[in-house]
């Protein structure tokens, strides 16, 4: 149980920068996800924690100890990867044993704790089998075994789960989860899968060309991204953007949204001033933030739109409509009678709303 | 025949000198695939390029040369001269063949080697080998072969001692008034028994080498 913190990793293959400056701090019992799409250095940041990747620039401190140097197995950390990685020449046995044995722990010790950590994941059966005897989700608890029983300070995953069908997943996700509830060690988990990441961390760092864009708690990244990469990237379906012009009255606090015809108000808040403003930016809302009204309706933050998409996915249906270029999603219950090609009334409630400047893709909060 | 101690000596002198070929083909081979194959390095496709280059000079021309270089060392008519010279021939087909069943093995797995506390030195002999255990038996048997069939040197190397059974044999074809050619049959014959076993022994081994390459 440990508290890691990287300060300002950077990583060069020759002239190709992978990381460029990651700073985090991840508290202890945090499980921490770093997400973000391949080629975006979240992998070879985690590779430089684990002391697999040499570090170009920067430290690496568990608990306040700098180890930036060390030796992978000196960290006490322990690795589950992609592929598992069991060694293919030894038995199930074997490979959870095989750090002990290295670590020359006496026998009788390796034996007790291989045992105890093969029944908490439910493969003491398998002991004596071979690795390719096992299905994919048998190799993935090994691994987790083989991670678990050097009860390292700090577990390290690299997209675990990528590799497994979409029902394994699921339950393997959920076992993460809880191996993590018990066992409160440090996680670091990279993912490029923002459901997998939202699911598992408490906090999650987005990253994008080897920097970290956003490093928060996983719900204030959700619902407060800082920039529209962000925003995007986190949340399914995607959040709804518009490209237009908002205008910020100053004195009154009204706002107005104006998008290729369609012009969205609203008013101000009494007593709760605004800085004047007009500006180029992408406006962007989540499904679930988008309300359906009776037709004809009309109110603060209303815009019409012709029904173009229905999603149904059984609990939601998701609807995507559209005026001119301007395209939103609302989520609504199934029942709703809604059918293509229907003009709705949606509303877009101002404090959902998520303003991100034009041109640099950062939040502004009017 | 067998008791003909010649005969006997000389296939003795090949297993001896074809089995030490092939291990220091393997340790030296298996350091240097490992490096080209893993460790970022400048230059590594030159060096790849001059360990085959070696392979482009006809072995005659380099006859004259290794006698006066073994001479000069002491070394002639001794299992060292031989196992030296086959070894600098062999080697540069051992790192390609080796080279390339490394690269197949995945980078995650001597990752986790690693992390478990092996060196990178560790992690070669305690998982890299043996993952990429049916292409390194390939190889080793591909180099003991390689050694095993070798005439060349072996005749201009070795006069007493160390004789290999492919010299032998074509001593028998000439040093006798009328060759025996039976008896050269069968001598034949029994050179090529030991590499049919090895070969049928580790067929398992060979074919998977050559055809699959590393199974995970």
């Amino acid at each position: 149980m440990s508290r890691v913190e990287l300060r300002g990793l950077a990583k060069s293959f020759g002239p190709v920068q992978a990381v460029k400056d990651v700073t985090l701090e991840i508290p202890d019992h945090a499980f921490v996800t770093l997400l973000g799409p391949s080629g975006c250095g979240k992998t070879t940041t985690l590779n430089m924690l684990a002391g697999l990747e040499k570090v170009t620039r920067g430290e690496i401190l568990v608990d306040g100890q700098t180890i930036t140097d060390w030796a992978p197995h000196e960290r006490g950390m322990a690795m589950v990867f992609q592929n598992y990685a069991l060694y293919p020449h030894m038995d199930v046995y074997g490979n959870i044993a095989f750090a002990l044995k290295l670590q020359k722990v006496p026998k009788a010790d390796i034996d007790r704790r291989v045992r105890r950590v093969a029944s908490a994941l439910e493969v003491e059966k398998l002991l004596q089998r071979r690795i390719s005897q096992l299905s994919g989700g048998q190799q993935q608890r090994v691994a987790l075994a083989r991670a678990m029983v050097k009860e390292p300070k700090v577990f390290l995953f690299d997209e675990p789960l990528s590799n497994l069908d979409a029902a394994l997943r699921t339950r393997m996700r959920i076992e993460i989860k809880r191996l993590h509830q018990q066992l409160r060690a440090t996680s670091v988990f990279v993912t490029h899968d923002q459901e997998e990441a939202m699911i598992l961390s408490d906090y999650i760092a987005v990253m994008r060309d080897g920097e970290v864009v956003q490093y928060g708690r996983a719900d204030e990244v959700y619902r407060k991204p800082n920039h529209i990469y962000v925003g995007t990237f986190i949340g399914k379906p995607r959040m709804s953007i518009m490209e237009g012009r908002l205008t910020v009255d100053g004195q009154t606090g009204g706002m107005a949204f104006s998008a290729d015809g369609v012009r969205i108000a609203w008013a101000g808040v009494p007593g709760r001033p605004a800085k004047a403003m007009e500006v180029d930016v992408s406006l962007g809302i989540r499904a679930e933030d988008v309300k359906i009204l009776a037709a004809g309706a009309d109110g603060d933050g209303t815009m019409t739109g012709e029904v173009n998409l229905l999603e149904p996915l059984g609990s939601d249906t998701y609807v995507e409509l559209a005026n001119g270029k301007v395209s939103i999603t609302a989520r609504t219950e199934p029942d709703r009678g809604i059918g293509l090609g229907d003009k709705v009334v949606v509303q877009l409630a101002r404090p959902k709303l998520h303003i991100f400047d034009g041109k640099t893709g950062a939040r502004i909060e009017p | 025949m067998l008791s003909e101690p010649d005969v006997a000596a000389a296939l003795r002198n090949s297993v001896i000198t074809a089995t030490l070929t092939m291990v220091v083909c393997l340790v030296f081979g298996s350091l240097a695939a490992y490096t080209l194959a893993r460790l970022n390095m400048p230059r590594k496709n030159l060096l790849l390029g001059i360990s085959v280059f070696s392979r482009m000079i006809p072995s005659m021309v380099l006859i004259i040369p290794m006698f006066l270089l073994m001479r000069a060392a002491s070394l002639l008519d001794s299992y060292a001269a031989l196992v030296i010279v086959y070894s600098a021939f062999l080697l540069p087909y051992v790192i390609w063949m080796l080279k390339n069943f490394f690269e197949q093995v995945p980078v995650a797995l001597e990752s986790a080697a690693r992390m478990d506390g092996c060196t990178r030195l560790g992690a070669l002999f305690r998982v890299m080998i043996p993952a990429a255990g049916p292409g390194v038996v390939a190889t080793a048997v591909f180099a003991f072969i390689g050694a095993w069939n070798e005439f060349l040197f072996g005749l201009i190397l070795t006069t007493r001692q160390v004789v290999p059974i492919t010299v032998k044999i074509s001593a028998l074809v000439s040093s006798t008034f009328h060759s025996d050619t039976s008896l050269v049959a069968a001598t034949g014959m029994l050179a090529i028994i030991p590499v049919v076993v090895l070969v049928i022994v580790l067929n398992r081994y060979i074919v998977r080498g050559l055809v699959e390459g590393v199974k995970m």
